[in-house]
This record gives C-alpha cells, structure tokens and sequence, in this order.
C-alpha cells in the first residue's frame, strides 16, 4: 500500500499560547441564549454543564471540552431535551456548522499530559535498561483505569506509597547489578547423620516401620510421594556428599526400584512436582539388603534433598481430576490398580469389598478396617472372582474416591510392596563452596556493566559507565550536564570512602528514582523523534525503544514517513507484540474483567480451563488479524474460527476432544466467529448469573460502535430482570422507555442489546429464558418466556437477531473503524481523543478503507497522523 | 533495679537508659490519653477446629472446659469464648480470608486498619508470621486488599526484630544514602518544572508531593534506626523447623519472638497464621495415623476427631504458653502486656469436615475486657441484634481508641458482652 501519510503538523495539542479570549459570535450567543441557557447557566448547571459567558478561550482546555461536548450533543439531537422548545433544522445546522468550522480550527490533535509508566511499563524498563530480571512485588500498588485504560496519562496518579515502592525496588534492582558486598563466611564442613525417623512425612509419603522408612508411592507432586529431611538443608551453596542406605522391599519379578535425590528448596511449596526439581543422582535399588549408594552433589543455600521413588506401583501427575476424560483415564488407573492387587490375593479383595467404603474413609484408617477383616478370617474367599462383573463395579466405583482410594493403596503396598526402604542417611559438606546460578548470573551481568576501567581515573570511568545507562533509562541522550549530576553524586560518595561501585550502585537508584526515568511525553511542542521512538514502543511492546528504535531516533531518521512505517511494521510482527494484544484487547474488550464473574453453577459447571479457552479464542483472533493483516470487517464476520473442545461446547459445535486451541475455517455470515459472539464479548457484557440487554447495548455502543452513552440518571432505578420469569426484559424496557428521558438513549442502547438476547451469560445460544425448579435436592431448569431479539436501529434498519446486527456492522464497517481507531490511538497517546482528533479518525479511516482496510495498515496509518505525533 | 532484674529473667537482658530514649519518640507519636486496649495480635488456625470439642456445652460464667480447650483452664478469667459468631460470607478453602477481612472482594484486614491507626508508633507497623511456606498470606490485607507477606522462619523474625548485625547496617547505608537519591530526584524535578506547561506542572506536583512524604518517612525509619535494636537474651534454635510436620515446633518458637516483639513494643499488631497441609505429625512420640489435612476431614469418625483435636490441643496449648508470657511480662508502667493487648484466636473455619465457614471458633483474650465467660449466640432465632463476628472486632477496635461505624456486614458491637 501506498504511504498513509500526512504532512507532518508542527502544532500541538491545544496550544499552550495564551490567546485572548474569542467573543461568541452572534449566531451561537442566540442559540444558547434561546435554548439552552435555561438549565444550563451558573445557577442551574444540569449535567455540569455551565453555557454562561460570551466568548471562548481556546487556550484553556475545558473550553474545548464544553464545545466539543456542546456539538455532540446538538447533533445527535439528545438535546435540547424533547419537552423544551426545538431549534429549527435550519438554525441547529447552522450553529453545528459554525462550530465544526470554529473546532477544527482551534482544537488541533493532541493534548496528552505527562505520563507516568505503568505497572508493566515499568518492569519492561527497569528489566531492558539495567538488563537484569525484574518483577515487581505483588505490593505494588495497582494503576488507575481512566478513559477505559490503564496507560492514561491523566489517570496515572503518583502516590506516597508508590514513591516508596520506587525508591526501595530502585535499590533492589541496582541490588541486581552491583550487589552490596557479602562478607564470605567460612562455613566448616558438617557431618548430618539422618535417621528414618527424621524425615517430613505428608499424607501416605511414608510409614516408618521397624527402624526403616517403607516409600511406595511415585506420584509427582512431593507432598503426595516423597520424603525429605526434615532438619537438614544446606547452610551454603557448595556439594556435599551424601550417603543413604536403601532396601528394596518385596519388589516383584522383574522390578528393580529406581530412586532419585532432587534438589529442593525448603522455602517451596510441598506441593511442587517431582519433574520440577533438578535431579542429583539416580540409584538402582536391586538387593533386598540394605545398599549404601554414595552421591556428590551440588545444594544451592537452602536446598535439602529429595528421595523419590520413580517406578513405584502408584504414578501419576495428579492429585485428583475433577472433570473430563482425564477423570475417566485416572479412575481407569485407579480400578486397574485395585483389580490387579485382588487377582494376586483374593483375600485381600473378598475384605476390602466387605468393609466397603464410608465418607470418613481414606488412607490409615481404612486400611486398618480391611486389615480386621482380612484377620477376623470368617471372608468367603473361595467365591469371590477378581473377574466378576460385581468385583469390577466395585472396583470402578472406589476408583470415584480418589485420593481416599489412592491412600488406602499406598498403605497396601506398605505391606505387600514393592517399596523402598529407607535405613539411614547421612550429609557431610559443604566439602567445598560454589556459586549458586543467581550468583553466576549476575556475575557476567556485573562484569558487562562495569566493562573494564582501563586505566581510567574515577571520573572518567564513572561517566563512561553511566552515560549509555542514563541514554537508555531517559530514552535520549543524556545532556552533559545532567550527566554530571548522576556523576558527581556518585563521585561524592566515593570521596566519602565509599567504594566504586557503591557510587555507581548510589547513581544508579538515583537514575530510577528520577522523574525523567518514570515519566515520559513530558517536553512541550512537537514531538521529537526520541518521544516518538518511546511512544511507538511503549504502544507496541509496552517496553522502552529497543537498539533500533534508538539509532533512528538518535539518527533523527523516525521522523521520515518510510522509516517510520517500517519500524511500525517491524514492531507489529515483533514477538514483543504479544504485550500490546494483551493489554490492550484485554482492556478495549474487558478480557480481564473475566476472572472475576463467577457463572452460575445452575448454568454449568464452570472451570479456570473453560475460562482459559474463551480468552484464547479472542487473543488468538486478534492476534490472527494484526499478523496476517486481515480486513477490518474480519474483527465482525470472519471465515475462521478458534476452537478447542471448550468453547465448541459452549457453541454447540461438534469438535475434537483437545484442549488445544485449533484454527477452523468457517463460511461467512454465520452465527459463530467475530467478537460479537465470542464467548468471552458476549461473558464480558453479562454478570454469570443473567444477561441485561442493557448492559450489553451500552457495552457495544462504547466498545463497537464508538458511541458511549451518558451514564443511567442516579433517579432512575436499574432494571432488574424478574427471575420469576413472568414479565419478560422487554416488557420492562418498554416501561422504561415511556419516560422521555430515557427513551433518547435507549433507542440506541436497545438494538444491540436485545439482537445479542439469544446468548445467555456465557455465551450459549438459547431460545426461551431459564426457570429454575427445585425437585427434591437437584435444581432443574425449564424453560421459561421465550426471547424475542428483534428491534430497530435508530437510522430505521430492522434488526432481527444476532445476525442482523453483525450485517449491519459489516455493512457499515466504518462505524466499527472509527471506534477501533479511538481506542488505539486514546492507549497509544494515553489521551482521550478530541475534535481534532476525530476529525484524523475520520481521514484515516476513509483512507485505509480505501486501501483494503487490513488492521496492521489502520495501526500504521494511525502511527503516522497528527493524532499520534503530536503530544 | 528491681524492674532491670524482673527484664533479665523473662529473658530480656535490656537496659533501662533504652527504655527511656524510646519514651520521647512513643510520647511524640501516642499523644496524653492512652486508648484501654494498646496491641492486637490476631491468630489463625488454617484447618480450623473440632467445633463440638472446642466450644464448652455451657454457656455463661459456670461452664465446663472444653476437651480442646482443656490447656486453657488455669486462664479463664483472661478470655472469652464466643459460639456462633461469623461473617455470613461465602464458603469454602478459598473464603477463608473472610476471617479477619469479612468479605469476598479486595479489602482490609482487621488487624490492618488498627495498624494503620497505630503503627506509626512502633519500629514496625505490624508484624505477619506464619510458620514456613504456606503461599499468599491469608489473614492481612491492605486496604486495596493485597495479601502481605508473612514471615515464615523464626530466623528471620528474629533477625528483622532484633538483628544489630549487617543487616541494620545495611539498612543505615541504604537509609543514608537515600537522602542524596531524593535530594537528586528533586533537582531534576525542579529543571523539569520549568519546561512543562501547566497541566503537565500539576502532574509534576504529585511527584513533589510525594518524594517530600517519602524523605519523611525515611528520616522517621532513620530515627528508629538511631534507636538500638533491643537486645534481647533469646537462643535462636539452630536449625529453622521449617518442614510441614515440624510446623508445631515452628510455632512455640514464633509464639516466643511474637511475645518478645510485643515486650519489647517493636511492633503493637501482629497477625499469626498456623498453616495445615498434609503433614503427619508426631505429638508425644507418637506418629498420628494421618495427615492433618485428613484428619480435618474427619467425617466424624470419633478415632479421627481424637486426633484431629490433639493437633487442636497442641496449638491451644501454645497459645495458652503465649498469654502466660504477656501476663507475666510487664508494659512500661509495670503492669502486664496481657491487660492492654487484645488477643483474637480462632478459625476463617468453621467446621473443616465440609469446608463452612459459618460459626466460627473464636476465643478473645486480655485487652480491657471483662472476661471468663462463654457467650453462646443464638442462632437459631436470629434477629437483627444478633451480632456478627464483625462486631466484636469493632468493640476491639473501640476499645483501641479506634471509632469505626462498620466492618463488612457489622454495624453494631459487643460492648454489653465485654465491657
């Protein structure tokens, strides 16, 4: 495609002159004079709406904003309110003329206030300046959403508490790099002598019998299989030797045990699964006499070791599966498990179906009733038959218990093995002193940073230390004598008798705690290539401008429309990309409010994978159309669809049993595909419990079509949907809308609302609203009125259904455009737009329609507007 | 003299002259009137109790110990036992953090909002313990409702009480040093200032605004830090029993250095979470025939129950030592830590066999409360007057000089139980 490009405005925002205030014409004085004054002078004020005065001050931006507003409201007719006096066609067209006229003029795009980094900026940069890892603590305080985003620069408050994060993470991260020294400790070896005694038991993990610990279960998380000491963990990273005396016990023909030490960091979770820990050593445990295996290992502070038996009779990734065909393969694994152990003794089957199962039943204490009964020796033996269809169902039916099951088994095989036996274990170290990873880790980062001094004196080094830091911490290049500040402070403190690198570690705290690190766009004019560099990034990566990105600021060349596209380009097909999808689809379409609305169990049986599978789908359709370029029109009726036997459920499509997300093509103009059906849209716009057309209808007015509405008059009470299913929503709206004040926005609000009524709160097709009854204990549903989703759209085009609407948006895919535009460029500039930059929206959109309308040329030509390059 | 004696052998070996240069800064800070009720440690135990073995048959001032509470016999007139009392909040292991925050969504913690109030006070605002890895906290809350951290070694608490070692050194570098950083940090917001427009200068102000309030902060901890960590005459076990099944000997040891924080008035709210996973524990020699969290899920067996409550006993057990201590050691006036400090112990459980969190087990300790009573809250014949967990916790807080209209669903008090 041709460049989108436009001349390059050297104007910003609104600009800072201070002009003399206009007089109102007196077209617009009589105007208001006439219709509006009435509510809105000083006294009255409606809506905080105050018309008073005559003249405009178009340096001062509430002005703007009043005008703006004033305009709108005049041409979407909402006011003057019916009941009042109506203004003529002729003069409501000629004051919107006037003012059209007057804010073009006066309200250039731009207006962006100092922004601060948010939360996730603000690791992405500490991380990529310092390069070191950095996450910041869950403490930290959280940012305001403003304008429907959290990278606002109005809404990006500095607090006292933030500050005080800021200051001490800036110590943690220079902590990263220049490590305060640590006095080495001379750390004497030690001899641990372990008895079976001494170890962490957890659940079944072990039975200590007779002066052993007996291990027979190898399932992966720790808590469930694995023992550990239980006083000894390494006092310093170094290898120690380690001595344990093993037994194999009653291991069956052909089985020799195979026993793992992991590495285990005593600060973890119990729950951490065994392929999670670093393997030390492996022994094969052949003899039936106790073995004396003999390892060197390497512990890290705080490690203890693991013993794991890793073939043993009991496997398995999970605890317990609750859903799915997971579920039926592990209680097929438990069945088999206890069919195989009654074939080898009929006994021990004939007892264990007599005592059966209670709910208080699990591990040792139901183990010790079939121990009673397999004792009390009066079991009919000779007529149970491990192969009989009554031995299987009961089989099946105590695999349903689960861990109860699973416990009972492993107290089993305490006694009937195969197991491992565990007669001592003893640690003597650390022999000899390592570094841990972190350590070595930071070594090379410390080593990159500090180069060499090269026969430099403290000053000269200091700078060349710290200069490429400040460039990149500042994003430009730092002037010589801001340079010297962060110099001379950490000169002053080397003079003090501090170290070298305590001075550069003081500068460096210093540089992150500084307000032309946290903040951005702070430079009054046009923006130069430097704030368009970090701009562009920060959009697109949600992190500073990387190396290439720095050159062609530095270079001056970003400011070139072809370069400036290109880096656009490279950016969107960059895999930091992933950043910008998801913070931004998952703000524009409220992906992360999902978390939080907990659907009605009455409905179905949510799970977090079901919540995973709907996110997915609009992250990877997204993501689809940014990659490949798709036309706008796709985001409404695509020809693909993302599938994994999740959301095809909730969708009613036959799919593959596989969680994995699947990419399907689909014909057009169906039901399913598009963000307006999509399970986690259709979620999002309702609470989990029911669905309120109203909700839904404001959703898509602000998110689709790009037409807020003013929020619902504090008098009005909100309209609940009767859950007696007697009135229906409409019946009630219609109530509603008898009141004139209501029914201006309503007849907006409405239409899309009702159209999307056939999806129930998750997403599901329904016909007919759900009662619920209660039957005995269980809940039924039925169902109740049916759904009626048809209504007209203000500009008269009747809408029947779901269907309808995705037609009409398709057919009118620049009202979509627009509002996508709005939202890109209010979190790419961190502004909400004005006039002026409607008036860019409007162009832009014209233009990439024009040009095959693909999502990747909308963001390159919103890149290149006046909206985006100017602050 | 008699008082420096007193100090050594509770295992304090501090000096007077230490004392008195804490008192200006205490002065400063709490004003003339001292609130009744001065500190707040707020326990929980994860897996809850046996409520039946825990809440006495009688009710009133004539009952009968409870089995759980048997260890506790020697104390009754020092704490209140209260049946029924709960949130009316959601169910289940997720919504045990009702307990202290008495809700669902994001908000603060009880101890929380008395920390706040009177934090300012003490070296540390609050303290939260746990003993070892237990993930997210699960008692205290920030008001935005993030879960602070707890700490889970005792040598870690003891080293962030009492360490005078490197680490205070470091802290002294870092808190000296951090003057330059902000003075620096000013500099170049002042240079800023003068190239941005009006708007972009408001937004600025908010940066000034807010490094001058962390300067003061820094320049109060660097006042503490002037202060000497209290020496205290404790032995550190040499190991941290941090493992799952040592999890009780974790907790004698924390209960020490929690008494020694409060003696020592380094901190006046402490939070406190016994965690309970799969750990088997051995309880006079004896291996339990399960794992804590299965016996919890006793399905009323009684051989399970037996066992269930003999953990329970063991954390009575150490809580009673805990108030033994704050009834012996002395607040500054002479008089015993227990009479100024409230003590809530208790569940975010009610009954762990099916995961309810409804009538909640709940013993009030010290504070000035009049105690040595069971209230049993009627709950079959509810009413608008039946109070709610919440209510207790507002009597405790008014009793801390704190006047909170509400907590969660609570709106009223206990004051005609406690006062």
């Amino acid at each position: 495609m041709r460049h989108l490009l436009l001349p390059f405005l050297a104007v910003h925002g609104l600009s800072q002159s201070h002009a003399a205030p206009e007089p109102l014409p007196d077209l617009a004085y009589d105007f208001i004079s006439e219709y509006c004054i009435n509510c809105h002078d000083d006294d009255s004020a409606k809506g905080d709406m105050v018309l008073d005065g005559d003249s405009i001050n178009w340096s001062d931006w509430h002005d703007a904003e009043r005008w703006t507003k004033v305009h709108a409201m005049l041409e979407s007719g909402d006011m003057p309110p019916e009941k009042e006096d109506q203004p003529s066609a002729t003069e409501r067209a000629a004051l919107l003329d006037w003012l059209d006229t007057t804010l073009t003029e006066n309200v250039q795009p731009g207006g962006t206030v100092i922004r601060r980094l948010n939360r996730q900026e603000y690791e992405q940069t500490v991380s990529d300046t310092l390069g070191i890892p950095f996450s910041v603590p869950n403490s930290f305080p959280p940012d305001t959403e403003f304008h429907g985003f959290d990278n606002i620069g109005e809404g990006l408050i500095l607090s006292p508490p933030l500050m005080e994060q800021y200051v001490h993470l800036a110590t943690a991260a220079a902590d990263l790099l220049l490590p305060p020294a640590k006095k080495t400790k001379e750390i004497a070896s030690q001899s641990y002598p372990i008895g079976p005694g001494d170890f962490t038991l957890n659940f079944t993990t072990g039975h200590e019998i007779d002066g052993i610990l007996r291990m027979v279960d190898s399932r992966a998380p720790l808590a469930r299989s694995s023992v550990w000491p239980n006083r000894f963990e390494a006092r310093a990273s170094g290898i120690y030797e380690v001595e344990v005396d093993l037994s194999a016990f009653k291991a069956t023909q052909g089985h020799v045990p195979i026993v793992h030490l992991l590495a285990r960091n005593t600060a973890n979770s119990a729950f951490q699964k065994t392929y999670e820990l670093k393997t030390l050593a492996t022994f094969k445990v052949d003899s039936d006499a106790p073995q004396t295996f003999r390892a060197s290992v390497s512990l890290e502070r705080g490690e203890t070791v693991v013993i794991h038996y890793e073939n043993g009779p009991v496997a398995g990734d999970q605890v317990w599966v609750q859903t799915g065909q997971e579920k039926t393969k592990y209680e097929a694994y438990i069945a088999q498990l206890l069919l195989d152990a009654f074939r080898e003794d009929p006994a021990l089957g004939a007892a264990w179906m007599k005592v059966g199962y209670e709910r208080s039943f699990r591990g040792w204490s139901w183990w010790d009733k079939i121990e009673k009964a397999l004792q009390q020796g009066d079991l009919d033996v000779a007529s149970f038959d491990p192969e009989s269809p009554e031995v299987k169902a009961f089989a099946d039916q105590m695999s349903k218990r689960g861990t109860n099951t699973v416990e009972t088994i492993d107290c089993m095989h305490f006694f009937k093995g195969p197991g491992v036996d565990i007669h001592q274990m003893t640690f003597t170290g650390p022999t000899r002193l390592i570094d841990d990873e972190a350590t070595l880790a930071q070594k090379k980062r410390t080593g990159r940073f500090l180069k060499g001094r090269d026969g430099r004196d403290d000053r000269s080094y200091t700078q060349a230390t710290l200069r490429p830091t400040l460039d990149k911490a500042f994003r430009r290049p730092v002037s010589d004598a801001q340079l010297e500040k962060y110099v001379s402070i950490a000169l002053t403190h080397i003079e003090k008798g501090h170290s070298f690198e305590e001075g550069l570690h003081l500068a460096l705290r210093a540089s992150l705690c500084s307000p032309r690190f946290l903040f951005r766009e702070y430079r009054e004019g046009p923006m130069d290539t430097f704030d368009l560099a970090a701009r562009l990034s920060y959009f697109l990566t949600t992190g500073p401008p990387d190396a290439i990105l720095r050159k062609h600021a530095k270079e001056g060349t970003l400011n070139d429309p072809a370069v400036l596209e290109a880096q656009t380009r490279r950016l969107l097909q960059h895999n930091k990309v992933k950043f910008f999808l998801d913070s931004f689809t998952g703000q524009w379409l409220d992906l992360r409010l999902l978390p939080q609305i907990m659907p009605d169990t009455r409905l179905l049986n949510w799970t977090e994978k079901d919540l995973d599978a709907i996110t997915a789908e609009t992250e990877l359709f997204v993501s689809e159309i940014l990659r490949e370029n798709h036309p706008l029109e796709t985001f409404i009726d695509p020809d693909f669809i993302y599938l994994n036997k999740r959301n095809a459920k909730l969708y009613d499509i036959k799919f593959a049993n596989t969680e994995e997300m699947t990419r399907v093509e689909i014909p057009r103009g169906g039901l399913r595909g598009g963000l307006l059906t999509q399970a986690s849209v259709l979620m999002a716009t309702a609470n989990g419990v029911d669905t309120q057309p109203v909700l839904r209808g404001a959703w898509m007015l602000e998110n689709i079509f790009g037409q807020p509405t003013p929020p619902p008059p504090s008098n009005v009470p909100a309209i609940e949907p009767d859950t007696t299913g007697a009135k229906s929503i409409r019946e009630l709206l219609d109530r509603h809308k008898e009141d004139a004040s209501c029914a201006s926005c309503h007849l907006r609000i409405d239409p899309p609302g009702f159209a999307l009524e056939n999806f129930d709160p998750i997403g599901r097709w329904r016909e007919f609203y759900p009662v619920y009854e209660k039957k005995g204990d269980k809940i039924i549903t039925l169902d109740g009125l049916p759904v009626d989703s048809a209504s007209v759209m203000p500009d008269g085009t009747p809408l029947a259904d779901a269907l309808d609407l995705k037609r009409y948006l398709s057919e009118n895919i620049d009202i979509f455009s627009r509002c996508l535009s709005d939202k890109l460029l209010t979190y790419a500039t961190g502004r909400p737009m004005n006039y002026g930059d409607h008036k860019v929206i409007e162009r832009v959109v014209a233009d990439v329609a024009a040009q095959g309308n693909g999502f990747a040329d909308l963001i390159v030509a919103l890149v290149q507007s006046e909206s985006f390059r100017n602050r | 003299m008699q008082r420096r004696t007193f100090l050594r052998s509770a295992g304090l070996s501090l000096a007077i002259p230490l004392l008195e240069s804490l008192t200006p800064l205490r002065l400063l800070a709490a004003g003339p009137a001292k609130p009744p009720t001065q500190r707040l440690v707020t326990i929980g135990s994860y897996l809850g109790f046996h409520l039946p073995s825990f809440s006495p048959t009688q009710k009133g001032r004539q009952y009968a110990m409870s089995p759980v509470l048997k260890p506790l016999e020697d104390l009754r007139k020092d704490f209140s036992i209260f049946s029924g009392l709960d949130h009316r909040a959601p169910n289940g292991h997720k919504n045990w953090k009702n307990y202290l925050t008495g809700k669902s969504t994001p908000s603060i913690s009880f101890d929380q909002i008395a920390a706040k109030a009177i934090g300012e006070q003490t070296r540390f605002e609050s303290l939260q313990v746990t003993c070892g890895s237990f993930g997210d906290s699960l008692m205290s809350f920030t008001k935005e409702g993030i879960p602070l951290p707890a700490i889970d070694r005792p040598s870690v608490l003891y080293k962030h009480l009492f360490s005078s070692g490197t680490d205070k050194a470091r802290m002294d570098y870092l808190l000296d040093s951090g003057g330059s950083v902000l003075d620096l940090a000013l500099d170049e917001a002042s240079t800023l200032q003068r190239e941005v427009t009006n708007r972009d200068a408001a937004k600025l102000d908010e940066y000034f605004t807010s490094v001058r309030e962390v300067e003061k902060k820094l320049q109060k901890r660097r006042e503490w830090l002037k202060v000497p960590t209290p020496k205290v005459d404790f032995q550190l076990p040499e190991f941290d029993p941090v493992a799952p099944d040592l999890s009780l000997e974790c907790e004698s040891i924390m209960y020490n250095l929690m008494a020694l924080a409060l003696e020592t008035d380094s901190t006046r709210v402490i939070s406190f979470l016994l965690p309970g996973q799969g750990q088997v524990f051995t309880i006079d020699g004896e291996k339990l025939s399960a794992g804590y969290h299965g016996l919890s899920h006793h399905g009323n067996d009684p051989a399970k129950i037996s066992e269930f409550n003999r953990v329970g006993q063991e954390h009575v057990m150490r809580f009673g030592n805990f108030l033994r201590q704050l009834n012996e050691k002395k607040d500054i006036e002479g008089k015993p830590l227990l009479d100024t400090t409230a003590v809530l112990f208790g569940s975010g459980m009610g009954d762990s066999n099916t995961h309810n969190n409804s009538q909640l087990p709940i013993v009030l300790a010290g504070g000035a409360f009049k105690h040595g009573a069971h209230h049993d809250i009627d709950r079959e014949n509810e009413s608008k007057s039946t109070p709610l967990l919440g209510d207790l916790f507002l009597t405790v807080l008014e009793s801390m000089g704190l006047e909170e209209d509400s907590f969660a669903k609570a709106n009223r008090n206990m004051n005609d139980y406690l006062l």
